[in-house]
């Protein structure tokens, strides 16, 4: 039985209201592309989300951070209270889990979710993310925009939207991830200084991020597949699969299975752990 | 550069535990027990060497915790499913033999 | 202390085919699975990673139980066991829907051959893991513990996502089964 509130998204499956409140969520990166993800993800019905993002609300987030407000840049509010809130007006009984830190200082929690979702600005962070979300078999939906100037003086808005699902080609596969590329990004570092962002290539990304999520949890269109890189124009405006799908290889070249899977340090349970669990099988007999 | 298990033979005269460990075709090097002076007392922390290129360094050392007082600009990386704290520290090239790139990064923590 | 079992959808209907292959005398067929181990926060995280199937000269007959295995089953999955830092789980099907449910005859083989693999893989947690048409269970034995502790949720990975929380699964029947790729 579907609830009033999700009725008019009932084509998603008679299941589909218990399996996006029963999904659990990560979102890397809460500004730009994170916060319309939140956004999207409190409107479609998840409830389980773990936030993560080390920044407070500064004023330059202003021009396109969903849910800020200039009082969030004025007090310096952390950006995981400031989605946290904005999850909660919408979903007001969601379970959500803040880590104001970097995604490396509490990992743990990535590990037993239903998918990542990948909002961050370099690289490299997406090269380690992707990488994580590999050898613990998570699911990880990447998004990024960029704005370049051209020699002519114009400006070109381009981004991209990718779904790396273990087994699958990965961002590597695919050509956007390059060791060069992120060399040459580490290089540079101290000289990037703020790269131009604006709202509504953000919105495009983020809503086909959150739509890729939604077919691969409620596969509602049975005959079409998931389009795992989507490329975005923002001049022309479109939004296309990429041509590099066409000749991509079904199994992913630098995350093979069973290679590169779990912990290659983990050498058995801790005997605080088993101690623990003794202790509650006991107490629960 | 490729490294092989002979290589690591004179490395493991300091960390008889060290084995090759590997992520998205970069070769590390596994340091389970490394001892390092952390504020005047040597102390057992884990290591990852990079005998390659990483983030923009010709080769690069990782460690569990960050030394206090030692080393500048560190920055958290997780590889093969840990969060390891490494400095920047440049110029120990890749054309070395293990043991000597390990001691080129440990130069800085002295 | 929770128990995630994750695994590939590729992975997942190379099981489910080789669990449907029919054999001479046996009425059902029997895997082993290895899983590499991690931690989680409250618990432990464990990643399907190797499917290890079971010869057909590796049966005994037997008229009382769907399938026995004879000690060349066991002593494949010892070995892997032994060479290689895996969680070792015995894993078969039972032809309804629904939630399946370990029977006396399951547990009691259970509680016998699981000791085995903490002679070659001591500290690391076995068990077993049981398919239905359209969900799946599981119970996992840590060393010195009284009782095996069941597995709370499954993933399946790959395109869709299917998870399994406690028994009842996240996606249509058909969907679960069915070797879309």
């Amino acid at each position: 039985m579907v609830s009033t509130r999700s009725q008019r998204q009932s084509f998603l499956g008679p299941d589909s209201e218990k399996v996006l409140s029963s999904g659990v969520v990560v979102i890397v990166g809460l500004c730009g592309g994170g916060s319309h993800i939140a956004q999207l993800l409190a409107h479609i019905g998840v409830d389980n989300y773990k936030i993560v993002d080390p920044d407070f609300v500064d004023d330059p987030n202003l021009n396109r951070m969903v849910g800020s407000t200039p009082n969030d840049a004025i007090e310096k509010r952390p950006k995981v209270e400031v989605i946290r809130d904005l999850i909660l007006r919408i979903r007001p009984a969601a379970n959500i889990e803040m880590f104001a830190t970097k995604w490396q200082e509490n990992h743990l929690p990535l590990r037993s979710c239903t998918a990542v979702f990948g909002c961050v600005d370099s690289f490299a962070s997406r090269n380690e993310l992707e990488a994580y979300c590999r050898r613990f078999l998570i699911p990880y939906i990447d998004i990024g925009m960029d704005v370049h100037e051209l020699a002519s003086g114009r400006y070109m808005i381009s981004g991209q939207v990718i779904a790396s699902i273990p087994g699958q080609p990965c961002m590597k596969c695919m050509g956007v991830l390059t060791e060069e590329r992120i060399s040459q990004e580490a290089q540079r570092y101290g000289d990037a200084g703020d790269r131009p962002q604006v709202i509504w290539p953000n919105g495009v990304l983020a809503s086909t991020a959150v739509g890729m999520f939604v077919s691969l949890l409620t596969p509602w269109d049975k005959q079409s597949e998931l389009v795992p890189f989507i490329e975005y124009d923002g001049n022309s405006p479109t939004l296309k699969p990429s041509s590099v799908i066409a000749i991509l290889d079904k199994e992913c070249k630098h995350y093979p299975i069973p290679k590169g899977l779990g912990d290659p340090m983990w050498n058995g349970i801790a005997s605080d752990f088993l101690k623990q669990a003794n202790a509650l099988q006991r107490e629960a007999d | 550069m490729s490294f092989t298990d002979t290589d690591l033979l004179g490395l493991r005269r300091i960390c008889p535990e060290a084995s090759f460990l590997c992520e998205t075709k970069k070769q590390y090097v596994h340091l389970p027990v490394l001892k390092v002076p952390i504020s005047g007392v040597t102390t057992d922390i884990e290591g990852l060497l990079c005998p390659g290129e990483h983030s923009g360094y010709p080769t690069r050392l990782f460690l569990s915790q960050k030394v206090p007082g030692k080393g500048q600009n560190w920055t958290d990386h997780t590889i093969l499913g840990k969060t390891w704290r490494t400095w920047s520290w440049k110029d120990v090239p890749a054309s070395l033999s293990l043991t000597e790139i390990l001691l080129g990064h440990l130069t800085a923590l002295r | 202390m929770k128990l995630h079992a994750k695994i590939t959808r590729s992975l997942f209907i190379q099981i489910l085919h080789d669990l449907a292959r029919p054999h001479p005398f046996a009425l059902e067929r029997v895997v082993f699975v290895s899983f590499r181990p991690a931690d989680l926060r409250d618990g432990i995280l464990l990643l399907a990673n190797n499917l290890h199937t079971i010869r057909d000269d590796d049966y005994e007959r037997n008229d009382n139980v769907g399938a026995m295995l004879g000690s060349g089953a066991f002593r494949m999955a010892l070995q892997f066991a032994y060479n290689n830092p895996v969680s070792m789980f015995h894993i078969h099907k039972h032809d309804h829907s629904g939630i399946p449910r370990d029977s006396l005859v399951d547990r009691e083989s259970s509680v016998q051959f699981v000791p085995d693999f903490w002679k070659v893989r001591p500290r690391f947690p076995h068990g077993t893991i049981i398919l239905s048409k359209d969900s799946m269970s599981g119970l996992t034995w840590l060393p010195n513990m009284r009782r095996p502790i069941p597995i709370s949720r499954f993933t399946i990975v790959g395109t869709p996502i299917i998870e399994v929380y406690d028994g009842k699964h996240s996606i249509a029947a058909a969907e679960f089964s069915r070797p879309r790729q």
